[in-house]
Order: structure tokens, then C-alpha cells, then sequence
């Protein structure tokens, strides 16, 4: 073994990571080479140093006034506090949006059903159609119902982000980055959806994407405490 | 508040009795554990962050934290390392929310807090080592705090972080080489 090589697991052999084989190999060269030999001991001595350091380090100032004032405007127990936070509003939020994506559903095909029918009758009467089209107006109630589904997501988020830092960060990445991903596409289906009231499957993919998304926010409020 | 080298571990019957009143919902006995704990906190926000004004926000942030979440502590004599870890999670979240930022490159100037010579006991060259890891491109310093100041294997850091070992170790390794080159000088 030379030098370089020696240098290159310098940390793995210092911190007790090398095999028993690897080890002993490392121990050899150490024998001989002593340009390698106070490299080791600057490591160690630094290591040694590190883990000397004070354990504590007092803030400048007192925090706990400012930690108090903050406390007393959350809730008293934390016990209460934990209970809370999926037990009643989790819980009921994750009802009402699963409540909401169901009428959502529904007017999409009512609205593309009566759009359908109301077009056939309007083709065959003398004067047209309705200068205000049946699927416009099913639209309308499409998007009162929508804001309700928003506003029950909305609370599973605030759910979510009470949990963020209880949950790995591998995790946090992957639900966000879907989260992302859902939102850009549902933008682009409910424009299409506006410019093309009348399509059945826009609505149809615009509910899935909804669905979708309170599939991820839901699992996201139930994962395990990473801690 | 003087700042000396003190064991992470306190008394477990008196801890257990504070850690129960807090999770009841007792003020008092959660101002008691924040006093005992806020020094170990605050070190490891102000070397994790190397700046003053951010590691008293986060250390705020987490004892804030620690009295919502306490309900969720499954056992109660497992406080200490539950606290640990969740000030850890919370300074590398603070880490991810902030974004993109440089990573400082020169000797950090203010070391206050940090304490000076007459006050060491154990270590001479504290000081010089804490500016020198202040110094350190932030990605290398947590790696380094993490592994030789806290005491986690990689695995752990690498799943804390969401990095891969290998990345961990290539960190640990830069910040060693640069800490005894700059404290060669």
C-alpha cells in the first residue's frame, strides 16, 4: 500500500469504519510510513478536540420571556395539543374534502350529461342554442363546490405542516415535490376545463387530480413520527 | 449564563417528574426544562447556523416545538434523546426552508457567545477550533458537527439530511482537511 492510498480511507481507518483485514493492512503501513503516522495523530488530535468542546453554549440573552409570550397564545396541553392536531381536525377535514370530491364528481357528469342533451335539443330547435350554455352554468357550481374542497385540503395541509418536523426529511421532500406536481397540473386541466366547459374528460381528470391530491395529504397527516 | 462543559445526561428522576408536569401542561416545569437544556440548544444551533441572531430564533422555535409536540413523546424517559433529535431535525428543516445561500468561506468574526479562553476548562483551543468550524462552507461544518461534535454514524446523518453516505463522508472529510489547515496556520 502507498501513501495515497493510505489517505484515502485515512477517515474510515481513524473512525473505526475499515474492516478487521482492511485494518490491520492500515496498522502495517502506519509502522513504516511516518509522514502518514502524524497525519493520523493531527486527525486524531482534532477529533479529540471536537469532541472536547463545551457541551453548552448560553444565548446572549434570556429567551424564555419571548418563549412564554408565544406559548400562552397556543394551546395549554400538549397532550391536548397532539390529540388535536389529526383527532378533530385531521379527522374532520379529510371527511369534508372526501365529501366535496364526491359532489365534484357528480357535477362533472351532470354537466356534461345536460351539456349533451341540451346541445342535441338546441341543434334541432329553429333558433339555436342558449346564448348562455346549459355546461357554463353546471360549471358555476362546479367551482362553488371546489372552493369547499380547497378550504377542507387546506386545513389537511395545516395539519401537514404542524407535523413537518416530526417527519424524516426524505419524506418531506417526496410529499412536497408531489404536491407540486398535482398543483401544475391541476392549474393547467382547470384552464383547459374553463376554455372547454362542456368535456367530460377534463372534468373528469381535473376530480382525479383532486382526488389525488387529498390521497397525499391525507397519507401524509397518518405517517409514523419519525422521531 | 456561564457556559461549561456539562454532560448531556441529568438527573432521570427529577427530568422524568419535569418532562411529566410539561406534557400535564405545567409552565413552570417546562421553564425548569428549558433552563436545563436551553445551553445544549443553543450550542448546537449557533454552531449548526454560525449566526447569532438565527441560532437564538431556531432555539426559540424548538423549545416552542418541543411544548406542542410533547403529547407525541412516547416515552418519557426517552426525553433527551427525542429533544436532541428534534432540534436537530428542526436546524437542518430551517436549513432546506431558507434555500440557497453561500457558503461562508472566511472566519466568522463574532464569537460571542462562544466561550474565551479564561472560561475553557477543557480545551485550550476551543475558540480557534469554533471559529475555524464557523468557517467551514456550511454542507461540510453540519456534516462534521453532526459526526465529530455530536456523535452520529453517517447512516444517520445521511438519512437525517436526505443525502447519500457517500456525500456525507466526501463532507466529513473536506471539513477535516480544511479545519487542520486553517489550525495549522
Amino acid at each position: 500500500m502507498n501513501c495515497s492510498e493510505f489517505k484515502n480511507k485515512l477517515d474510515d481507518f481513524v473512525d473505526g469504519y475499515l474492516s478487521g483485514g482492511d485494518h490491520l493492512e492500515w496498522e502495517r503501513h502506519l509502522l513504516r510510513c511516518s509522514d502518514c503516522r502524524e497525519e493520523v495523530d493531527q486527525l486524531r488530535s482534532l477529533i479529540g478536540d471536537a469532541a472536547r468542546l463545551p457541551a453548552e453554549v448560553a444565548p446572549a440573552r434570556d429567551l424564555w420571556p419571548g418563549i412564554a409570550a408565544r406559548m400562552k397564545k397556543r394551546r395549554s396541553s400538549p397532550i391536548l395539543a397532539t390529540g388535536f392536531s389529526w383527532l378533530s381536525g385531521g379527522r374532520l377535514a379529510a371527511a369534508a374534502a372526501a365529501a366535496f370530491l364526491v359532489l365534484l364528481t357528480v357535477l362533472v357528469t351532470t354537466a356534461v350529461l345536460r351539456n349533451r342533451q341540451e346541445t342535441s335539443v338546441a341543434d334541432r330547435s329553429p333558433g339555436g342554442g342558449d346564448a348562455f350554455p346549459t355546461a357554463t352554468r353546471a360549471l358555476a357550481d362546479f367551482w362553488t363546490a371546489e372552493k369547499e374542497f380547497l378550504r377542507a385540503t387546506e386545513q389537511l395541509l395545516t395539519v401537514m405542516e404542524q407535523r413537518k418536523f416530526e417527519l424524516s426529511p426524505k419524506m418531506i421532500v417526496v410529499v412536497e415535490e408531489n404536491l407540486q406536481i398535482l398543483n401544475r397540473a391541476i392549474v393547467r386541466a382547470k384552464s383547459a376545463l374553463e376554455r372547454d366547459p362542456g368535456n367530460r374528460e377534463l372534468g373528469q381528470i381535473l376530480t382525479a387530480m383532486y382526488r389525488r391530491k387529498m390521497d397525499v395529504l391525507q397519507k401524509a397527516t397518518r405517517l409514523p413520527a419519525y422521531l | 449564563m456561564e457556559a461549561h462543559p456539562i454532560s448531556w445526561s441529568t438527573e432521570p428522576e427529577e427530568e422524568l417528574f419535569l418532562v411529566r408536569g410539561a406534557r400535564r401542561g405545567d409552565r413552570e416545569a417546562f421553564e425548569r426544562l428549558y433552563r436545563r437544556h436551553v445551553g445544549r440548544i443553543h450550542a448546537l444551533c449557533r454552531r449548526m447556523t454560525a449566526d447569532p441572531q438565527r441560532s437564538e430564533d431556531l432555539t426559540q422555535e424548538i423549545f416552542l416545538r418541543v411544548w406542542e409536540r410533547l403529547g407525541s413523546l412516547r416515552e418519557e424517559s426517552r426525553f433527551i434523546p427525542w429533544l436532541r433529535q428534534l432540534a436537530v431535525n428542526m436546524v437542518l428543516g430551517e436549513r432546506r426552508t431558507r434555500g440557497r445561500y453561500l457558503a461562508r468561506i472566511s472566519p466568522v468574526d463574532d464569537l460571542s457567545g462562544f466561550p474565551d479562553r479564561t472560561e475553557t476548562r477543557r480545551s485550550e483551543t476551543a475558540p480557534d477550533l469554533e471559529r475555524a468550524i464557523a468557517g467551514l462552507p456550511e454542507g461540510a461544518r453540519m456534516v462534521f458537527l453532526l459526526h465529530d461534535v455530536e456523535g452520529y454514524r453517517h447512516e444517520e446523518i445521511a438519512r437525517m439530511s436526505g443525502r447519500s453516505t457517500g456525500t456525507c463522508k466526501a463532507q466529513l472529510h473536506r471539513a477535516r482537511k480544511l479545519l487542520r489547515e486553517v489550525l495549522k496556520k
